[in-house]
């Protein structure tokens, strides 16, 4: 049951990123939902296998971007694992530790992914990537992330009433 | 051990996935034409799914679109309602296609004045990323295109062939970060290579300087002082890089500056080719044999 709503939520999540994120972005930064959700879910610890999650949002992120495969996997997983370290020891479903979480983590990512991408070609100018393209996509990210918290919040009520 | 292994599943399992995804990147290095296989397989599966979230996206903009129009016109009674949707829907149609007739002929006027083999491919998806700069096009192998195959429009260059497939191709713009390519000042003739920057182009002078972009627009940096460069100048493909044919238009040069305490002018570059608006585009088929088959292309 737990699998079926994961993949679920991956899919749905996956179908927002290509067809809503466009229209929510700005300056032509696109929030990256899938991102989001691999974060929210580890801030709330809502899965202890949350890095399978991480990976395949990765994986079809590096699908769907036409990238390398296996960057935003690889980075997906570290984060994942990183979102719950900070779900355990800093988050307490306040919303303004969240959206700070979210930013902090968002550039983690970005810094393993242009990492990564540095590693496989050389010619990536690493400092201009972060600061052009990791930061304002950990600001917008941040900005979006309340109503993914929210998002998130209604589902945990579905799906587990008693808990929440 | 099967209860030493159940005891640890957790940490063997995130091990096992990370080792797989080490061997996955590694894979790039060592053995090049595997990754590509794969990555073009992945592309194989995507492809559907990227054409029908496309069309989906073009209905949610559509629908919220027609949302607000249909609020504000609600104000007004229902006779007039109908009649100025209906004339607004005709007169949209009529918009629409006289807007896409003009394209088509401009387009077509293009085609029929190069002597180029050009196939015409739709845009039918795009990167869902911040890094890539790239399009998916509804045309691949079974059309005769290759990959580093140019990819233009009436206008300029647009790109050229990341990755192919069957059915579809994946297009790296020029403005992709990724993307590097020789270019001349049309004027003066002053060669340098051109670098995408994720929206924006770079300049790099062979020996004479850098020129990178802003998020707006182009920016020129690290060229010499000597290089005649100025306001206004055309930047054309050089067609050294064996991708794009010589003279392609790529983009004006919009501003020049000169720091007097600095070793280099710098300079903003406006691509003529409007990114977000692309529909359709050109991609030059070349034959295997002609001198200007484009390099690595069978690989």
């Amino acid at each position: 049951m737990r699998a079926l709503v994961l993949t679920g939520i991956g899919i749905a999540t996956l179908w927002l990123q290509l067809t809503v994120a466009p229209l929510m972005a700005l300056f032509g930064y696109k929030p990256n939902l899938l991102l989001l959700s691999v974060v929210v879910m580890g801030l709330r610890g809502l899965e202890p296998w949350l890095f399978l999650y991480g990976v395949g949002a990765g994986l079809a992120l590096d699908a769907f971007s036409h990238g390398v495969l296996g960057i935003y996997a690889l980075s997906f997983f570290a984060i994942s694992f990183l979102a719950r370290l900070i779900g355990v020891s800093v988050y307490e479903n306040s919303l303004l530790l969240g959206v700070a979480a979210v930013f902090g983590v968002s550039l983690a990512e970005g810094f393993v992914s242009v990492t990564l991408f540095q590693w496989l070609d050389e010619g990536v100018p690493w400092w201009r990537w972060m600061l052009t393209g990791v930061l304002p996509g950990a600001l917008i990210n941040a900005l979006w992330s309340p109503l993914v918290f929210y998002a998130f919040g209604r589902l945990e009520r579905w799906v587990r009433p008693s808990e929440a | 051990m099967l209860n030493l292994i159940k005891r640890n599943i957790y940490v063997l399992s995130a091990t096992g996935v990370l080792l797989v995804l080490v061997v996955l990147l590694s894979l790039r290095w060592s053995q090049p034409g595997t990754a590509r296989w794969l990555d073009e397989s992945v592309q194989s599966v995507a492809y559907p799914f990227q054409a029908a979230f496309h069309r989906v996206k073009t209905g949610v903009v559509e629908l919220f679109r027609g949302y607000i129009y249909l609020v504000n016109l609600k104000q007004e009674n229902d006779r007039l309602l109908l009649q100025v949707q209906a004339l607004q829907e005709e007169l949209n149609h009529y918009v629409n296609s006289s807007i896409q007739f003009n394209l088509l002929r401009e387009q077509l006027g293009f085609l029929e004045e190069n002597p180029e083999r050009k196939v015409f491919a739709e845009v039918i998806g795009e990167s869902v990323d911040n890094f890539h700069h790239v399009l998916l096009i509804n045309k691949g192998r079974m059309a005769g295109i290759r990959r580093n195959f140019p990819v233009v429009l009436r206008e300029g260059v647009v790109g050229r062939v990341q990755s192919v497939t069957a059915l579809q191709s994946v297009v790296e713009l020029i403005v992709d970060r990724r993307h590097r390519f020789p270019v001349l000042i049309q004027r003066s003739r002053e060669r340098m290579d051109l670098q995408g920057e994720g929206g924006n182009l770079r300049l790099l002078p062979q020996d004479r300087g850098i020129a990178s972009g802003t998020g707006d627009g182009l920016r020129m940096h690290r060229i010499r002082m000597l290089a005649d460069v100025e306001k206004g100048d055309r930047v054309i493909t050089s067609g050294l890089a064996g991708i794009f044919p010589k003279g392609l238009l790529v983009g004006t040069v919009t501003n020049v500056g000169r720091e007097r305490h600095e070793l280099f002018q710098s300079a903003e570059i406006q691509p003529v080719v409007d990114f977000n608006k692309i529909e359709g585009v050109f991609v030059i088929l070349r034959d295997p044999n002609d001198p200007d088959y484009p390099l690595f292309s069978g690989q």
